[in-house]
């Protein structure tokens, strides 16, 4: 597993999306083309980033893109 | 008739990049009499080139969470982006072949209070504009024939592959997303390349960038060689992205200059139906902000008004 790779799942599990709207000026740019701020998806839901976490851990995801301890 | 609705998934790079093809989705779907409904709560799809590779079993889980929220409002979903078609198509289809699948998936959904039924179908906004709207349809909304445009496209890997599972169109000799966008009254532009990816999928663009670039420089120069275009067209963000930002990073990498005009199909279509490009803000493409640019509105076929 590539490292960035790795963080792309990892993005999945604390934001709900692989590319999240992780700054101001991206709500911005909604804003600017006449979007809500916020779109209706898992960045104005965190419950349903929460079920993704529930999900992973099931699946034993959350391990498998964990960061590694140096041995 | 009554009207047809589909639950609009949006993904990541839509709502959080390229947000214009969001609102020119939105103006299109509703001139052509089609009602777009929000999907609340709705996830990545997941990335299907990370997550698809990593563990089968929670990539479908994952995209059966998703498809769950149609399924509780009883409509199809309609997607623009070809990787998220991919997640929630193939796993739609995948769920309602392999019970053994399901059984596993359903176990997982159980700890969110969540069930894969498996009542909804998954589509592209091109099927959805291709065969719910109808090119009739879609001709009859043309008030700005982009006429003298000259047009390359670039259809993208997902959306038609693999053939003989999605059985949408023929991949190597594909009609139905040119039909679509001659719809706009720009003339298609043939090159050798139309058919690669643009790069960036496959989890390529995440792993090495100037790999994938080197895909998206190919396609270019095999555009440019084919006697160039005015603008490109393409069904997916992620593509678009590539195309749009790629050329600000090739500058960077291979201080090769390219000026394209990257327009989502949804976008082509929001101009030829007479929309203005501040509608949905088709200047706000990363390549226009990161290079303090403009589209050439009038290679795009937009009047500009002398001051």
């Amino acid at each position: 597993m590539l490292v960035p790779h790795q963080k792309t799942a990892q993005k999945v599990l604390q934001a709900g999306h692989a590319v999240p709207l992780d700054s101001e000026s991206w709500q911005n740019l909604r804003e600017k083309v006449g979007l809500e701020r916020v779109p209706p998806n898992a960045s104005r839901y965190p419950e349903a980033i929460e079920e993704l976490r529930k999900i992973a851990k099931k699946t034993g995801f959350d391990r498998l893109v964990a960061e590694k301890e140096e041995k | 008739m009554a009207k047809k609705s589909f639950y609009h998934f949006l993904g990541c790079i839509i709502p959080h990049r390229y947000p214009s093809v969001e609102k020119a989705a939105k103006l299109v779907f509703k001139d052509l009499g089609i009602e777009l409904l929000d999907m609340e709560g709705a996830t990545c799809c997941p990335a299907p080139g990370v997550f698809g590779s990593f563990d089968r079993v929670t990539w479908a889980t994952i995209a059966a969470r998703n498809l769950t929220i149609a399924e509780a409002g009883g409509h199809p979903i309609t997607t623009g982006c070809n990787g998220c078609f991919a997640s929630l198509w193939d796993a739609n289809h995948e769920l309602k072949h392999d019970a053994e699948l399901r059984e596993k998936v359903n176990e997982n959904l159980a700890e969110v209070n969540r069930e894969f039924k498996g009542t909804i179908e998954v589509w592209h906004y091109v099927d959805a504009l291709y065969k719910i709207a109808g090119l009739e349809k879609i001709r009859e909304q043309v008030t700005r024939p982009l006429k003298g445009v000259r047009m390359a496209l670039h259809p993208g890997c997902h959306w038609m592959r693999p053939k003989s599972v999605k059985q949408k169109d023929d991949s190597e000799r594909p009609h139905i997303f040119r039909e679509l966008c001659e719809t706009s009254g720009a003339e298609y532009v043939p090159y050798k390349d139309e058919l690669i990816c643009c790069g960036a999928g496959g989890a390529v663009r995440t792993a090495d960038v100037k790999l994938a670039l080197e895909f998206t420089k190919q396609k270019f120069d095999s555009l440019i060689e084919a006697g160039g275009a005015d603008m490109i067209v393409t069904p997916c963000p992620f593509c678009e992205l590539q195309l749009d930002m790629g050329q600000v990073e090739i500058q960077k990498y291979f201080e090769k200059e390219y000026t394209f005009d990257i327009l989502h199909v949804v976008e082509l279509l929001a101009l030829a139906f007479g929309h203005e490009p501040e509608e949905f803000g088709l200047a706000t493409h990363l390549q226009y902000i990161q290079r303090k640019s403009e589209p050439a509105w009038q290679r795009i076929g937009i009047k500009v008004e002398e001051s």
